[in-house]
């Protein structure tokens, strides 16, 4: 089997999100995939996997590859809670159950990438606390948070993320943007990923601001991280 | 999971209902009121009650789209204008307006002045999905009534499918079955909707029900790699491929070739492998370098050349070291079995391949690097050098190496790794010549080298992940024989009878293997047999 490069997308579907929000990330999402279909690279290699939350937390699509995936339908509560927290902890299951890591017997995937997109903040904050450190832990090969719109947290979203984006409006336009942004950046993971723990993003087109700069994150305790010349013998 | 139930004049929905509140509220059973108000119709009984509202949520795929309820009945549907009708009718109107309406909608009021409960059947379609197709090869679905139907499949009477046009798949009526083989202009992924219009038993005179699908169909990843040549402006640029033969009458042959990957190919790209080989002929040492320069790595590919290159030179430069007497006595008497001698040749070898080759090639690197005003990890690159020479008792082969990739002997029947190939926790990871902790840890550094005497030597290999992770996989699979058989199967009868086997081996590394499409680098010394060996002294 050809190696993958799992993708978790976790998505808010709290009670603000519902109509033309959601109807706008799906307009997003498709866009995503059908550019990601054209990339042989991504159509290979790319796994795709959505967990939602609001009130509930959901594991909507389970890892699928992409040559396989359907967009599946989102629903909406009225109101309640962003259980951004419970999302994690979700996750962090999913990846511990399905990304597979390498051993002398078992060829392990890439390393996975992780997008968080919400327009609120987490109100299961504790536990939201709880479950970063472990999320961040699974030494993903980036972490990205999409904060769309004025009342969307940024500030728990960088505690979380190596890159954090914001979107001004919550329309179609620029969630098409942002899924674009996504794609582009999951194709560039899935053909130049590798040697080092982290993957180079290309810049967010102008709809959508970069709050952090990019930056390459390296991972302390990764065995395999890149030279750091400032301790290399030659240095010293 | 199909549910079909029996209704009696209509099925009531809250009039207020939105979007995209769809599958839970509506799979709830019904309200007693409800029930209530169907059974008093018609007495028609509620054989399963939950009723996803929604049974083609999980088809939905590109852009969303209002969703049109199947005709009205039409003047024979015997519409009538009671006030749970129009209730109806405001429902649909409002799905229509709305952009993820659900698709089914499709329980078309029958009245029941026909006074006929047949009549008012209603089935509910699953949440089957149609698989996703893929551009030119075959696509079929059989038994399509019962995956879309289930338990309900015997109450449909007839069907036929809309929007099948120009998908290159066909509804084989007969044999309730999709078919063909789908195709795409230009590679353009396409989504393909379409309609399932379905009669009920005894129903024939109605108006059909709607029922929508879609699925996507995915371009063949092969049809998709662009092969764009590498710009020869850019710094350090290299050929996208390269080969090489060496051939030593009486000794063996040894074969090199390095391909660019598809994955650099379409994005035009350079090639990031190296390679060097060598034969020395004074003293008879022939040498294979491999060096994969990392793909996060700006200027790996000069990372790469450098290790060849230098790693070449600082060989040649040992070769009186390595012939000395010392050395030679002590592989003669590890060849009868002393441990000792087997310590002091271990010794050896760590000195060559430490001090005298692998960190000056790294400080070489570092140099090039400040010279160039650049970062050394901008020349990251894995290094595996193997080296061999006859001896009375056998080939004498060892070997260092940094980062993944593998070198192997294959003799007597048996596999023999001489390297272990560096791998991070996740596919694609590794460790670098240009990396500090390779050259902190001396322990494991000891154990980056590797040395045997080998009898019948089938073939020595040096070859970059570009071919492992294809062929091998795992290091578990890398010491495997059956594995080892495939692989050099292929190598030899592809270089059986050739002139040029170099160019011959260039070609067979376009092999594909999806997934795989990194840089191909492999050298293969193939000793002459000792048959042809006497022949020749002869």
């Amino acid at each position: 089997m050809s190696r993958r490069l799992p993708v978790f997308l976790l998505l808010d579907t709290s009670g603000s999100m519902r109509g033309e929000p959601i109807e706008s990330v799906k307009v997003g999402l498709t866009t995503m995939l059908s550019s990601l279909r054209r990339d042989p690279s991504a159509l290979e290699s790319v796994y795709i996997s959505i967990i939602t939350f609001d009130r509930e937390v959901k594991e909507l699509i389970p890892l699928t590859p992409l040559d396989a995936f359907q967009l599946p339908d989102f629903t909406t509560p009225d109101s309640g809670p962003t259980h951004l927290g419970e999302a994690l902890e979700t996750l962090h299951g999913a990846v511990l159950r399905d990304v597979k890591r390498s051993t002398p017997t078992q060829k392990g995937d890439w390393r996975p990438l992780l997008f968080i997109l919400t327009d609120g903040k987490p109100s299961d904050s504790a536990r939201f606390k709880e479950w970063t450190p472990k999320v961040c832990a699974l030494t993903f090969g980036t972490v990205v948070g999409c904060a769309a719109g004025i009342k969307a947290d940024k500030s728990s979203l960088e505690t979380l993320c190596d890159h954090v984006v914001s979107l001004d409006t919550m329309d179609s336009a620029s969630f098409e943007q942002f899924f674009k942004w996504v794609s582009a950046s999951v194709a560039a993971g899935s053909t130049s990923m590798g040697a080092t723990s982290s993957v180079h993003l290309p810049p967010p087109p102008p709809e959508v601001n970069t709050v952090i700069r990019p930056f390459r994150f390296s991972w302390p305790h990764s065995a395999y991280s890149d030279v750091s010349e400032k301790n290399h013998p030659i240095k010293q | 999971m199909a549910s079909f139930r029996l209704f009696g004049c209509f099925r009531k929905k809250p009039p207020n209902q939105t979007v995209s509140t769809t599958n839970e509220e509506n799979t709830s059973t019904p309200d007693p009121d409800e029930i209530s108000q169907q059974q008093s119709c018609s007495n028609s009984e509620t054989l399963d009650s939950p009723q996803p509202e929604n049974p083609e949520a999980m088809n939905i795929e590109e852009e969303s789209e209002t969703t049109q309820p199947a005709e009205d009945p039409g003047p024979t549907g015997n519409e009538t204008t009671s006030p749970l009708d129009t209730h109806q009718r405001k429902d649909s109107e409002e799905e229509t307006s709305t952009l993820t309406a659900p698709a089914d909608s499709i329980t078309p009021t029958h009245s029941s002045t026909e006074a006929d409960q047949t009549d008012s059947l209603t089935v509910t379609p699953t949440e089957y999905a149609l698989p996703n197709g893929k551009d030119g090869e075959p696509y079929r679905v059989e038994h399509l009534k019962e995956k879309i139907f289930s338990d309900a499949a015997s109450e449909i009477l007839t069907y036929y499918i809309e929007g099948l046009d120009e998908s290159g798949i066909t509804l084989l009526e007969n044999e309730d079955t999709l078919d063909g083989i789908p195709t795409l202009i230009d590679n353009e992924p396409k989504v393909i909707q379409i309609e399932l219009f379905y009669h009920l038993r005894n129903q024939e005179r109605k108006p059909p029900f709607k029922h929508k699908l879609r699925f996507a169909i995915n371009p063949d990843p092969q049809k998709l790699w662009k092969n764009i040549p590498s710009n020869r402006e850019k710094p350090y640029w290299k050929s996208d491929e390269d080969c090489e033969l060496l051939e030593e009458p009486g000794s063996g042959r040894l074969i090199a070739a390095s391909k660019r990957g598809r994955s650099h190919a379409h994005e035009g790209t350079c090639r990031d492998d190296h390679y060097a080989i060598k034969y020395f002929h004074q003293s008879g040492w022939w040498l294979s370098i491999v060096a994969d320069g990392a793909g996060s790595a700006i200027y790996s590919r000069k990372g790469a050349e450098i290790a060849c290159t230098a790693g070449t030179k600082l060989f040649e430069d040992s070769i009186p070291f390595l012939d000395s007497e010392q050395l030679t006595n002590a592989i003669c008497e590890y060849a009868e079995g002393s441990e000792s001698s087997k310590n002091e040749v271990f010794g050896k070898l760590q000195e060559l391949f430490i001090k005298r080759i692998g960190y000056p090639v790294c400080l070489e690197i570092y140099e090039h690097a400040k010279t160039s005003s650049h970062k050394a990890k901008d020349y990251n690159t894995t290094f595996l050098i193997s080296a061999w020479k006859k001896t009375p008792d056998g080939w004498f082969v060892c070997a260092f190496s940094i980062g993944d990739g593998g070198i192997a002997v294959l003799h007597e029947s048996e596999i023999t790794p001489l390297n272990k190939g560096d791998e991070g926790e996740f596919s694609g990871e590794t460790i670098f010549l240009t990396s500090n902790n390779v050259w902190e840890d001396s322990a494991a550094l000891r154990n980056r080298v590797k040395f045997g005497l080998f009898k019948d030597v089938h073939g020595i290999y040096g070859m970059s992940d570009g071919i492992t992770d294809p062929y091998f996989e795992t290091e578990h699979n890398f010491s495997q024989l059956e594995k080892w058989h495939k692989f050099t199967e292929e190598i030899d009868s592809h270089l059986a009878q050739s002139a040029s086997p170099e160019k011959r081996l260039l070609d067979w590394m376009d092999f594909w293997s999806p997934g795989n499409h990194d840089d191909r680098t492999l050298t293969v010394f193939q000793p002459v047999p000792p048959q042809t060996q006497r022949e020749e002294n002869a």
